[in-house]
């Protein structure tokens, strides 16, 4: 059956009894389940849902979860209604547990976070900082009814890496086989302590941000189970589905979710119930708490759907709400205009709490974007990681790509797309430091800020992160699965290096050709899950031409790419020795013939242009001439030097590979030129000066001391 | 003695040296001049021949500054366009705040330490000069002078480093306290002010020992100790003895400073400046920024000198 759950079915699941939690409140829940499933089962068949149906909603969740501030406990009950829609059978289900990840500092999470060099947390978190997530039962629900017990075949299992105390996956075993196209539902109970925030999700104080919380069913593809452990520089992955959540919280405490809320209920003991549904994601995300100042406009753009956008700012930050609007609506138009259109008709923007270190994330309809006190405009913050995060709903959410294996495609193709739009959209963006960060807090995370508005910033350099990207340019082979990434420089190479080389594909290829690429990928691939060899093939189908060259030079394999301007010369021509003249042999010695006026002269140039990296691009050369004629040469850049040497009345002065700096992977640009005079000692002075300066208040400040 | 006439006392002393204190200046500028022209010199080897040589006599270049700071090493590794105008007295002011260039450039550490000597070297001399009815001083004297108090004032140096480790230890116990103590405060403005209310104390302290080894100092030219640890009892005393002037006049000089930092702020050269009238002019100004704070801190001295010989 795809999908049948038929209502009287979906009302027995009223009758299950609750594990810990206030019984009614759960039987409400689940009850709203059953409905959920009607109108899911509704929607399936194609009767009356109103909606679309974008994805193959294959998982779908009916969740009722309630949040004790005090404890930071959840407890949640899910019903999951999984349908099989690969071409082979499976005997298992498998489950993330990303809360286990905190659980001790054994977990694979913890135990590479320490590798990636980052402060030892597992000796600094206290006892209520650690989470878990405990299932406590499991049972798989029968069509006629009946339930089978799966805990007795409950076991976690870590595939990636072995790690025996990991407790991030766990596996079932069920009865009989999913034929392909058959479904399952099964019913879980749950406890999860909210961790003190890791990877952006967490409480401070009374501040709750609630993501990836509940058992998630991994992706069952290709005949086998993608259920990868949680690693600490890698994300996520899900199928499809629709989400129907029932949250209770304390009462007046604001609520923001995946989705749109359809129903609140008060409860006699001081809660509220909220509950949210959501069709065609694969997550589903919350945050609660009592200080949330709420807003709401509209997006609106002729040939785009309208969108509405809910905004939750933290009472600090009112100052900058319009900033955040005016953001995501560029995201939205830009986004929507280049690539395709966003399909949800709304979008929650969360602004969170101060050191809840839960900014800068994506979730389906909701992301995190992230602001501080003090923050002039000009700085980037918040307008590029909300530009980014609103961006993510189309790499991510919509296109889901699996996060552990090609976390490049999400945030290489966001990083690019998000830069785009702040150049798009923003005049000017400032060099900016931060200053006075407690003693031991990064320094770029500083109270006070200060812009430095004669340094700017490019979308090149500063957006596509070209700083990043050189420094960890060829540490791994970009298609390798992400997880297995040096964790030091995953990020390195999944967002800077993609948004580069996809900077230099806009520039080789032209905008309008990326732009039908990209909205190309979005299309087909919407609502399902691409590979790097997907993106390749659109690549190539829809530039017209085969691509696969630079695929393999630039993200097959790891290469370097460094062009250069080795020797630049250009003397006149001064013939010395026998030469012939008008049949005879003439001697020259090499001056001016008597009586050649100097515009007569002649000179020939020599540039030599080297390839110091492994990586292969076809460039051109520019010779500029000292009356100011250009000269532009090819060169396919194949083997590892070449000489152009021209001929002609005026002096040459300089020569650049690459001029126009199509190749952004280019590591050293600075010697991709080169002047024939060397140019004079002020620029470094200007600049050495301005260092001196610090260096002697640094003096002054030592002195100060004593 | 109130503030207001010890500081305008001071200055008058202050105003009496303004070679004394261009000298300074100069050592100054002499000390931290080799690494500046080691800067030089890579910026020019580094850009000479390249296309950012315009770009960068007309502003910056990110690009360039990602290529060209990671070929660097040593101290001149910390050149960042972070550095410029108030930037740099920012910058400074933040790397003592939290200890980092204690841990990351001993170069530049040794750098400063040498002028640190110097200037305890030149202090007796600067000293005697702010004395009531001292006469204009002269650079032999100020050297003979200086020499003679050199020893005392070295260990009395040694003295004060010891109450500057302890107010670090301090901060260094305190802040992660106060992060923890902030750790479920979801307002920024809050935790702002708690840190502020500890940077207060530590700010506070350190001033403390600076007055103690301001007035020690004093004490040993005018007193003509020779005891360093005798002169410090001294200065504490002196500090314990005129809590509230001991304050106001630090405390009016701290304006003053911020009022010259402020200025420096709206002052200060940018990036932009391209011609070589303009780039000269850019350095002149903050030259002249770094002498006028040189100058103050003389004058301040000057200032304790006359509350100091009022009171004693
Ligand atoms: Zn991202």
């Amino acid at each position: 059956m795809t999908a049948a759950v038929d209502f009287v079915k979906a009302r027995a699941l009223c009758r299950i009894r609750p594990l810990r939690m206030n019984r009614s409140r759960l039987i409400a829940g689940l009850c709203a389940a059953a409905n959920v499933l009607v109108w899911l089962s509704a929607a399936e068949t194609g009767h009356a849902s109103g909606t679309d149906i974008r994805s193959p909603r294959n998982a779908n969740y009916t969740i009722s979860v309630s949040l004790d501030p005090e404890s930071k406990l959840l407890e949640g009950r899910q019903v999951i209604l999984w349908r099989n829609i690969q071409a082979e059978p499976t005997q298992e289900l498998r489950f993330h547990l990303y809360w286990n990840a905190w659980r001790n500092n054994e977990s694979t999470w913890l135990r590479e976070d320490r590798y990636r060099g980052r402060s030892d947390r597992g000796d600094e978190i206290r006892g209520e900082d650690w989470s878990f997530c405990e299932v406590d039962s499991i049972r798989l629900l029968g069509t006629e009814g009946g339930e089978t017990d799966l805990m007795p075949s409950f076991r976690y299992v870590a595939p990636d890496d072995g790690n025996e105390n990991d407790r991030t996956v766990f596996t079932v075993d069920l009865p009989a086989p999913v034929a392909p196209g058959a479904s399952v539902e099964v019913e879980l109970a749950w406890r999860a302590k909210v961790p003190r925030t890791f990877a952006r999700t967490g409480f401070r104080g009374d501040y709750f941000f609630l993501a990836h919380w509940f058992p998630k069913l991994a992706v069952f593809e290709r005949g086998a189970w993608t259920a990868n452990q949680f690693h600490s520089a890698t994300e996520f992955y899900s199928d499809y589905g629709v989400y129907d959540v029932e949250m209770t919280v304390p009462e007046g405490w604001v609520l923001g979710a995946t989705g749109k809320e359809v129903e609140r209920r008060r409860q006699d003991d001081g809660t509220v119930t909220h509950r949210y549904q959501q069709e065609d994601v694969h997550a589903f995300t919350w945050t609660t708490s009592p200080d949330y100042v709420e807003f709401q406009q509209r997006f609106e753009e002729p040939g785009l759907p309208p969108v509405d956008i809910r905004l939750l700012m933290q009472p600090e930050h009112l100052g900058q709400t319009e900033r955040h609007f005016v953001a995501t609506k560029a995201a939205l138009r830009l986004y929507g205009k280049w690539f395709g259109a966003y399909p949800y008709g709304h979008v929650t923007v969360i602004d969170p709490a101060y050191g809840s270190g839960a900014g800068g994330m994506e979730y389906p309809t909701l992301f995190t974007a992230g602001t501080r006190l003090f923050n002039p405009f000009g700085g980037g913050r918040p307008e590029g990681v909300t530009i980014h995060e609103m961006g993510h709903q189309f790499w991510y959410g919509v296109v889901g790509n699996n996060e552990f294996d090609h976390a490049w495609i999400d945030e290489g193709l966001n990083s690019f797309s998000d830069a785009r739009v702040l150049d798009e959209t923003y005049d000017q963006w400032f060099w900016t430091e931060r200053y006075f960060a407690p003693p031991g807090i990064e320094r770029r995370r500083g109270f006070l800020p200060l812009l430095f508005r004669e340094i700017s910033k490019t979308r090149e350099i500063d957006g596509n992160g070209f700083g990043r990207y050189r420094a960890m340019a060829v540490t791994d082979v970009q298609t390798r699965p992400t997880w297995q990434y040096h964790p030091q420089t995953a990020s390195g190479i999944s967002y800077s290096r993609s948004a580069i080389w996809l900077h230099t594909l806009e520039r080789y290829l032209g905008w309008p050709t990326l732009q039908k690429i990209l909205s190309t990928f979005y299309e087909r691939w919407s609502f399902r899950h691409p590979t790097a060899e997907d993106f390749f093939a659109t690549a190539s189908e829809t530039a017209g031409r085969d691509l696969d060259w630079f695929f393999d030079e630039v993200v097959r394999t790891a290469k370097t790419f460094d062009y250069a301007i080795d020797s630049v010369s250009s003397d006149e021509i001064a013939p010395r020795g026998y030469f012939e003249s008008d049949g005879e042999l003439e001697l020259l010695a090499g001056e001016d013939p008597e009586g050649d006026d100097s515009d007569a002269k002649s000179y020939r140039s020599e540039v030599v242009v080297r390839r110091l990296g492994s990586g292969v691009f076809p460039v051109d050369v520019r010779l500029e001439f000292a009356d100011g004629t250009r000269l532009e040469r090819e060169w396919d850049g194949l083997y590892r030097w070449k000489r152009f040497s021209e001929e002609g009345p005026s002096k040459l002065v300089s020569a650049t590979v690459d001029p126009e700096r199509v190749l952004l992977l280019d590591v050293n640009y600075a010697n991709n030129s080169k002047l024939v005079e060397p140019g004079d000692l002020w620029p470094a002075f200007k600049w050495a000066a301005k260092w001196l300066v610090w260096v002697q208040d640094l003096m002054h400040t030592m002195a100060y001391f004593a | 003695m109130r503030a207001l006439r010890a500081s305008g006392e001071g200055t008058k002393r202050m105003l009496r040296a303004p070679g004394l204190i261009l000298t300074i200046w100069a050592v100054n500028l002499i000390i931290a001049a080799p690494l500046g022209l080691v800067l030089l010199e890579s910026i020019h080897a580094f850009t000479k021949s390249s296309a950012y040589h315009q770009k960068l006599l007309e502003g910056f270049d990110t690009g360039w500054y990602e290529e060209f700071s990671s070929s660097l090493s040593g101290p001149i590794e910390s050149f960042s366009p972070g550095q410029v105008g108030i930037g740099a007295w920012l910058d400074n002011l933040d790397r003592w705040w939290d200890g980092e260039v204690f841990l990351e450039q001993p170069a530049l550490l040794a750098t400063a330490a040498a002028f640190v000597l110097v200037w305890l070297f030149l202090l007796g001399g600067v000293l005697e000069g702010l004395r009531e009815g001292a006469p204009r001083p002269r650079l032999s004297t100020v050297l003979a002078d200086g020499a003679g108090r050199f020893p005392v004032f070295l260990r009395l140096a040694l003295l004060t480093g010891v109450g500057y480790y302890f107010v670090f230890r301090l901060a260094r116990w305190l802040f992660p306290k106060i992060h923890i103590a902030t750790a479920d405060l979801t307002v920024e403005r809050d935790v702002l002010l708690y840190n502020l209310a500890g940077a207060a104390l530590v700010v506070a302290l350190v001033v403390a020992v600076r007055m103690v080894a301001d007035y020690a100092k004093i004490a040993i030219v005018v007193e003509r100790r020779s005891s360093a640890f005798i002169a410090a009892m001294r200065g504490v005393r002196f500090v314990v003895a005129n809590p509230v002037r001991v304050a106001g006049i630090a405390g009016l000089y701290g304006a003053v400073m911020l009022g010259l930092f402020l200025v420096y702020a709206q002052l200060a050269p940018g990036a932009a400046e391209s011609t070589r009238f303009a780039i000269l002019a850019a350095v002149a100004v903050s030259q002249f920024f770094l002498v006028a704070k040189l100058a103050l801190r003389v004058a301040f001295l000057g200032s304790e000198m006359a509350f100091f010989e009022v009171s004693s």
